[in-house]
């Protein structure tokens, strides 16, 4: 692996500070979830958003997008939506006699699946192959989508009617979920005023394109682990499976998310090595939607997230 | 400025540049591997260049080290094939010419294990070198270490160690087993090389021109004490050149044996088994097995006289047959398988040397190892093989006829003239003298002899002082005249004497008697079974015949002797045999010798397999197992301020990380406590603990200072 030149370094440091402070200019109070979507980013994984109506996860996603100077799509997910409106369809034309391909939303760097638990699970699954290995196959043809292909999912936690839950493969290849909760008074009160006479979204101008996001990439990859904090990494996962009230445990890919967005976390803080404090710090949003309950657990009020917590607290931490 | 230094952890402590590879050339130099020397020295010298920085968990360095010993198993094995040729792996080779040969290849195989030893261990000090650490766990060395660190909770650091200069000490000592150059290159190089490893280390309150002339001055002691080691050596070697062939004589010279007659004290017999013999079913085993007779006595010892150079050699039956006939035309009915040990060595053929003891009577050799190199034998009936240094065979005898020169009639009537008034004196009592003799058979001539042995004689193997009054006699004359008591050479000695006085040609034998059963039809003759005896030339049958004077109770007072420890000695002689039968490609087992290395190789797999099975296993069954992990950074100074910390109320929680608790501990505004050191203390410590490769010496020492002054700011 070649490291990176100390300039890069700076460089990328500055294109992760350039798009932060361009979200927060819309996002207000979220810096802890910015901090986590662009640990996605920089991974190269996929984030689904769940949360409460109205909290600004369409808001969080079009910020980004924005921001990124990048090809940004919106699609609604609702019951009736087929894959070929994700993927594309071939059409024929009636002049040269010929079917052309037209391209769906997915041919795209920022995909914003809105709701995405609304649209049955055929439609959902349409994506698995997208978010897996980045390409799409339609009518026996492969596709490669674009180097930066980022899908921003969200879903609606509380309202169960007309929607069917994500299965547990697609939840998988989301590399974490987050949640943006309500923010506090004060900050509720700078978003009024904010809004007051302009929406700030349609004040943000691109702060960085594909390449610099590619850079981002690479120094993230280059921050050193060592056995040790893998071998944690491992432990923390592992313990998740067969623990007390876990149907099914995390995958070796929530190990490989875990380290993946540990050493982005590590590189926003200006560090060239994961330790325990990044490692925990991303083991809940990348471990919390990955665990299925039992039913009689879920029952008695015990979450995944409090199963994480746990775990968290149990793993002897390296110290 | 290093208050208090970590000193749990050593830092890699690297040669300086270029020394490896000097002591790599110098050490192909002598030992003539120059390829495996030089391109050797030239990966270690570029790994610290390259920087690979790899990082090695414990296992890893494990299976280094494993790897290492399996290949200095596999050269053990290579060395140990080349040189044992005749018993080992050399069981290829067929035909005495071929297996003589290789016999005689020396010991030259076998030094080569250690020049090897740079090769063999060349991966480990490898792996070290491209580590992140630059060290080696010590625990890879040992299972034990790992056992009881996995016992004790491995709390403490890993232990490390630094193999580079070890490693050049073993170079220069492998370069030591140097075969054919001089040894002063040798000496001069490994001074040259050891002071320039040891120049950078050198201290620095004397001036360098001090520390070259204690260098020489060490060297030269060295020299000094080497030739004076040589020199001892020599000595003791020349030394024990004396003394074994002393010893040595006895029983394995076919031309002068000594006797103990005269000899103080308690005669020390063995119970160590020399010969085995097997009949066939229902047959009686020979009653002597004859290994020489001597003609001349003097002063105690016995010698061949004029047949000591008569030695013939014995033509096989057949161009390369293993048949060998004593007696032209005669074969007794009567077998016996004989194993004995040649105990002597030829210089001139370089092999093992020494008499067969056979029956007297023997009249041929049968199925003689095809490794012999020369048998021959004498006028007075000694067989003396050159061969592997365990001989089993087949004697054919019971012809009676004992195959040895007809007397000689000055050597074989001759009596010194000091013994001659105690045999007349004897005579007297026998009422015998040599026209009486003439007249009497010669059968009733030895039971006169006999009875008169029989009558007035004891056997002892405790000799007294002989009395004042005895004045000049001879031991012999003290045995017949005073003593009456003696042990088999006494009794043998005086009767050759008796009978030559009488005019009767005799001769005095050695060899064994044969009465101890060790099985159905095996037989085994221990040391003590040792004995002597008479030839006496028989006119009428114009034959030689043994006649034994010595009292039928020295078996008994032989024998005597504690069981256990007996049948203890047994066992391990026989393992011995058993090894012999091995080493000297004797046995059938040799063809089964080729496979030995498989189940050793298998014994030293089998650990590493079952260990990576069994991780395996963990990780499917029970999830993550406890296997250690390599932990850097364990001696970091800041444990004593954490310590510290805690104990002024900042217990750190399970939950909230060192970030965390840093934020805590500066929250609760303790008031002598500078934010800016503490933070960066956080922070160093972070790293040393969890960047794979650590700090530098640098930051390391900055650590230290910064925990030193925070601890010293929160004591005071």
């Amino acid at each position: 692996m070649t490291t990176p030149s100390a300039a890069s370094r700076v460089q990328a440091i500055e294109v992760f500070e350039k798009i932060r402070s361009s979200i927060s200019q819309v996002m207000r109070g979220q810096d802890a979830a910015t901090r986590q979507l662009l640990a996605a980013l920089a991974a190269g994984g996929h984030v689904l958003l769940e949360d409460f109506p109205g909290t600004g996860k369409t808001t969080l996603a079009k910020a980004l997008a924005k921001s990124l100077g990048a090809d940004f799509r919106r699609l609604q997910f609702t019951p009736d939506l087929l894959p070929s409106d994700i993927l594309g369809v071939s059409i024929f034309n009636q002049r040269d006699q010929s079917f052309h391909f037209h391209e769906g939303p997915v041919f795209t760097n920022i995909l914003l699946a809105d709701e995405i638990n609304r649209a049955s699970p055929r439609t959902q699954s349409a994506l698995l192959e997208a978010m897996g290995e980045g390409q799409v196959s339609v009518e026996g043809v492969r596709r490669n989508l674009s180097a930066l292909f980022f899908i921003i999912a969200t879903q609606n936690p509380v309202e169960f009617r007309g929607t069917y839950p994500l299965p547990e493969a697609q939840m998988d290849r989301f590399m974490m979920q987050l949640s943006l909760g309500y923010v506090s008074p004060e900050e509720e009160v700078a978003i009024l005023s904010g809004q007051n006479s302009t929406h700030p979204l349609d004040l943000l101008k691109p702060v960085a394109g594909l390449e610099e996001v590619e850079v981002l990439r690479q120094a993230t990859a280059s921050v050193r682990i060592s056995e040790e904090m893998k071998r944690y990494i491992v432990d923390v996962v592992g313990a998740t499976r067969g623990y007390r009230g876990v149907q099914m445990g995390a995958s070796p890919r929530a190990s490989l998310a875990l380290m993946k967005t540990a050493q982005a976390t590590a590189f926003f803080e200006g560090l060239d090595f994961v330790g325990p404090d990044q490692v925990r710090a991303m083991a809940m949003p990348v471990l919390g939607h990955r665990l299925v309950m039992d039913p009689q657990a879920r029952f008695s009020g015990e979450t995944a997230r409090g199963v994480v917590a746990e775990i968290l607290k149990k793993v002897r931490v390296p110290v | 400025m290093n208050a208090n230094p970590p000193a749990i952890q050593p830092q890699p402590f690297a040669p300086p540049r270029f020394l490896t590879l000097a002591v790599l050339l110098f050490w192909s130099w002598q030992s003539g591997l120059w390829l495996p020397g030089l391109l050797m020295g030239l990966a270690l010298e570029a790994i610290p260049f390259l920087n690979p920085g790899l990082e090695f968990s414990q296992d890893d360095f494990r299976r280094v080290w494993n790897f290492c010993n399996l290949l200095g198993l596999a050269a053990v094995l290579y060395a140990f094939g080349n040189n044992d040729r005749v018993g080992g792996l050399g069981g290829l080779l067929h035909g005495a010419a071929n297996n003589r040969a290789a016999m005689l290849s020396g010991v030259q195989s076998v030094l080569n294990f250690p020049r090897w030893l740079p090769i063999m261990l060349f991966l480990a000090i490898a792996a070290q070198k491209a580590s992140a650490a630059g060290l080696t766990p010590a625990t890879s060395f040992s299972p034990f270490l790992r056992w009881y660190r996995q016992k004790s909770g491995e709390i403490t650091p890993e232990p490390m160690l630094d193999l580079s200069y070890p490693y050049l000490i073993l170079c220069l000592f492998s370069a030591g087993i140097h075969a054919n150059s001089g040894s002063q290159s040798y000496f001069m190089g490994m001074i040259l090389l050891v002071a320039w490893g040891l120049w950078p280390v050198r201290s620095g309150r004397f001036h360098p021109l001090v520390w070259l002339a204690v260098f020489a001055l060490a060297a030269a002691l060295a020299l000094a004490g080497d030739v004076g080691v040589r020199k001892m050596a020599d000595f003791t070697r020349n030394l024990s050149i004396q003394w074994m062939s002393r010893l040595l004589r006895d029983r394995t010279d076919p031309k002068q044996v000594m006797t103990a007659i005269g000899e103080v004290g308690q005669l020390k017999l063995s119970g160590a088994i020399e010969v085995r013999l097997t009949v066939p079913p229902a047959a009686a085993p020979p009653e002597y097995l004859h290994l020489a007779s001597y003609r001349t006595y003097h002063r105690q010892s016995w010698f061949t006289g004029t047949a000591r150079d008569d030695f013939q050699e014995i033509p096989p039956l057949s161009s390369g047959a293993s048949n060998f006939q004593l007696i032209p035309g005669r074969s007794g009915s009567r077998l016996v398988t004989v194993s004995c040990y040649l105990a002597g060595w030829s210089s001139s053929l370089g092999v093992p040397e020494g008499l067969l003891p056979i029956p007297p009577d023997c009249d041929r050799l049968e199925d003689m190892p095809d490794t012999v190199a020369s048998l021959q034998r004498s006028g007075n009936g000694a067989v003396l093989a050159d061969g592997p240094g365990l001989m089993i065979f087949k004697a054919g005898y019971g012809t009676g006829q004992i195959p040895e020169a007809a007397p000689d009639t000055n050597e074989d009537l001759a009596v010194p003239a000091e013994e001659v008034p105690a045999l007349k004196e004897t005579l007297q009592k026998m009422s015998l003298d040599k026209t009486r003799a003439a007249t009497l058979s010669t059968q009733k001539l030895e039971s006169l002899i006999a009875g008169f042995f029989d009558s007035r004689f004891t056997y002892r193997t405790w000799q007294k002082a002989p009395s004042p009054l005895a004045g000049q006699q001879t031991p012999l004359a003290n045995f017949l005249l005073n003593t009456h008591s003696g042990h088999c050479e006494y009794f043998a000695t005086a009767t050759v004497m008796l009978l030559r006085m009488l005019g009767v040609p005799a001769r005095y034998a050695v060899g064994f008697y044969v009465h101890e059963r060790s099985g159905e039809n095996s037989y085994v003759v221990r040391g003590r079974d040792a004995h002597a005896w008479c030839l006496v030339w028989d006119r009428s049958a114009a034959g030689w015949q043994t006649f034994d004077t010595t009292p039928a109770s020295w078996l008994g007072i032989e024998g005597a002797g504690g069981k256990i420890s007996q049948a203890v000695e047994d066992f391990f002689s026989w393992l011995h045999y058993q090894a012999a039968k091995i080493r000297w490609g004797q046995s059938t087992l040799r063809g089964y010798v080729r496979w030995l290395p498989a189940p050793v190789l298998l014994a030293l797999l089998a650990p590493i397999v079952f260990r990576r099975w069994r991780r395996v296993r963990q990780k499917v069954v029970n999830g993550p197992g406890n296997q250690q992990v390599f932990r850097p950074g364990l001696d970091s100074a800041f444990y004593p301020v954490r310590d510290r910390l805690v104990e002024l109320g900042h217990v750190p929680r399970e939950e909230e990380g060192f970030a965390g608790w840093l934020a805590r501990i500066l929250e609760a505004k303790h008031p002598r406590l500078p934010e800016m050191q503490l933070r960066q203390l956080f922070q160093l410590h972070y790293r040393c603990r969890f960047h794979p490769r650590g700090l530098t010496p640098d930051e390391r020492d900055e650590l230290a200072s910064l925990a030193a002054q925070v601890l010293h700011l929160l004591n005071h």
